[in-house]
């Protein structure tokens, strides 16, 4: 090799394209050579350089939204744009939670609502004192019974009961639901109204209040989020309602505790589904709940 | 099952495409000359990519895959909007091409590049922007991405051969446009190579190092 070949060929050398053998003979060249060297030197350091200034660059922030939505507005693509938003792909965080495909289309749809429950989370309010199973309650909501032990597995539920468990302790941190302070009624009948016929999870009474009442949930899932006083604690109510068929087999009923919250999901008609959360035990939430379901 | 299998479909492609989403962005930043070009083509890219998923062989390179649709993609829309490309200083020799022909040259001038500190980013994208879209690409792809020239060849869908000279000229070219902007900013003075025994005649050495001293003065 003389300088001529070194420094034509100095390029494909630099960027490891050169074969063992062919690397020795330049650098053999190279060593005896002042001249190459410092080419060699100068192109390294160059390239380096360019590299450098060049990688300082980032995608702004707007471009990953507006491709999701681009992508949305292909029709094929739609799907594949509200599992992103779920996969937190679109720069939210949330973890992957269902691994099957099966268990992905529930994902997409509880995805928004699930995102939608999560945005606000506040400080658990300090002092709260536990429900007390004999709240008078006077009218019975629905027939269903909550019945833990003879609960047959509804392998849909089971899915999304997690994720329904999240979004209501989401909902619970979040201070009063804005929306509709003190008209029961009125929340009632919008609930009625859009809802195809969801009734409120409590009647009002002497022991219960209501403190405020939202309409939530987006895609396919409808809620409406609810919060009580009742006899002086906070309880949080939350009423999704699922898409036909999803709740027809067996009864449903699960428990989670978290962070010193007590989180009861029952299944309170064929397609709603009401979460309580509050500070109280299980007993105490279940006492309410068959208070409230026991006609 | 239909849906299922498009399903599976969506989700390979948040999982294998997507988090390409940054890099490629960094490719078409410096393939277009300006931000919002760049954005249009990273999404026109994942557009297509997204049509044409069925096509990618899981298991492959899925970022080299998808710079071949977008440099693609950006090498075609040159082509349409301008057949012929305005480059045309390949062989007219300017002011300073005798230190960029001379390697040595330009060596004694600054043996370690450190010009380049102080040359500011923005300065760096307009001499890439300067180079002709095919021989842009090829730099491109093989100084910011570090694809290998045979990855470059399969994305350009050319012979290595082709790529080699394209990066050969392309970065002889960057090269030449650094230095011409270094030399006219003052960041760079001719000098060294003045007192070589190499230098070029003194009059017009004198001159450019005239000029140069004045530029960095003013500056």
């Amino acid at each position: 090799m003389n300088c001529r070949d070194v420094q034509r060929e100095l390029y494909p050398y630099m960027d490891g394209e050169f074969e063992v053998e062919e690397a020795v003979q330049l650098e053999a060249h190279v060593e005896g050579c002042e001249e190459c060297r410092q080419v060699l030197i100068f192109e390294k350091n160059l390239f380096s350089g360019i590299r450098e200034k060049l990688n300082v660059c980032e995608a702004p922030a707007h471009l990953r939204s507006q491709i999701l939505n681009a992508l949305e507005n292909e029709e094929q693509a739609s799907l594949l744009v509200r599992l992103l938003r779920w996969t937190g792909m679109d720069g939210q965080a949330v973890q992957w939670q269902f691994a099957s495909a099966f268990s992905l289309s529930f994902a997409v749809v509880l995805g928004g609502y699930w995102l939608n429950a999560q945005q606000t989370g506040q400080e658990i309010k300090p002092e709260v004192r536990p429900v007390t199973a004999s709240v008078s309650i006077p009218l019975p909501v629905t027939g269903m019974t909550p019945d833990p032990q003879n609960n047959a597995p509804n392998p849909v539920l089971s899915l999304v009961s997690g994720d329904l468990t999240t979004s209501a302790i989401g909902a619970h941190l979040n201070t009063s639901p804005q929306g509709y302070e003190e008209n029961h009624e009125r929340v009632w009948e919008l609930a009625r109204s859009q809802f195809l016929g969801m009734e409120p999870p409590f009647r009002e009474s002497s022991g219960s209040r209501l403190l405020g009442a939202r309409l939530g949930g987006r895609g396919l899932v409808s809620s409406v989020i609810y919060e009580y006083d009742i006899d002086g604690s906070r309880v949080t109510a939350v009423q999704s309602v699922l898409p036909r068929g999803w709740g027809r087999q067996g009864r449903f009923y699960n428990v989670e505790q978290r962070d010193g919250l007590t989180v009861v999901t029952f299944q309170q008609s064929e397609n709603v589904l009401t979460s309580l959360v509050s500070s109280a035990t299980e007993d105490t939430l279940r006492g309410l709940i068959e208070l409230n379901t026991v006609r | 099952m239909l849906g299922r299998k498009k399903k599976e479909k969506e989700k390979r492609f948040a999982e294998e495409a997507l988090p390409h989403m940054d890099t490629l962005y960094r490719g078409a930043f410096y393939l277009t000359k300006r931000e919002a070009e760049a954005d249009d083509l990273v999404q026109e890219t994942y557009l297509k990519a997204f049509k044409k998923f069925d096509s990618f062989q899981a298991g492959t390179n899925c970022k080299a895959w998808l710079y071949r649709i977008m440099t693609n993609t950006f090498l075609n829309s040159k082509r349409k909007s301008k057949r012929v490309d305005s480059f045309v200083d390949n062989n007219s020799p300017g002011d300073y091409e005798a230190y960029i022909r001379n390697p040595t040259k330009l060596t004694r001038m600054d043996p370690e590049a450190t010009f380049l500190h102080r040359t500011l980013s923005p300065a760096v994208k307009e001499a890439l922007d300067s180079l002709p879209p095919d021989f842009r690409a090829a730099v491109i792809l093989c100084d910011l991405q570090e694809f290998t020239y045979k990855e470059v060849a399969e994305i350009l869908g050319c012979p290595t051969g082709t790529v080699m000279s394209r990066i050969y000229r392309g970065r002889n070219l960057l090269k030449k446009k650094l230095v011409e902007h270094a030399i006219e900013s003052g960041l760079l003075i001719p000098q060294a190579a003045e007192e070589s025994k190499n230098a070029p005649a003194s009059l017009e050495g004198y001159r450019m190092k005239r000029n140069s001293l004045g530029g960095g003065q003013s500056a």
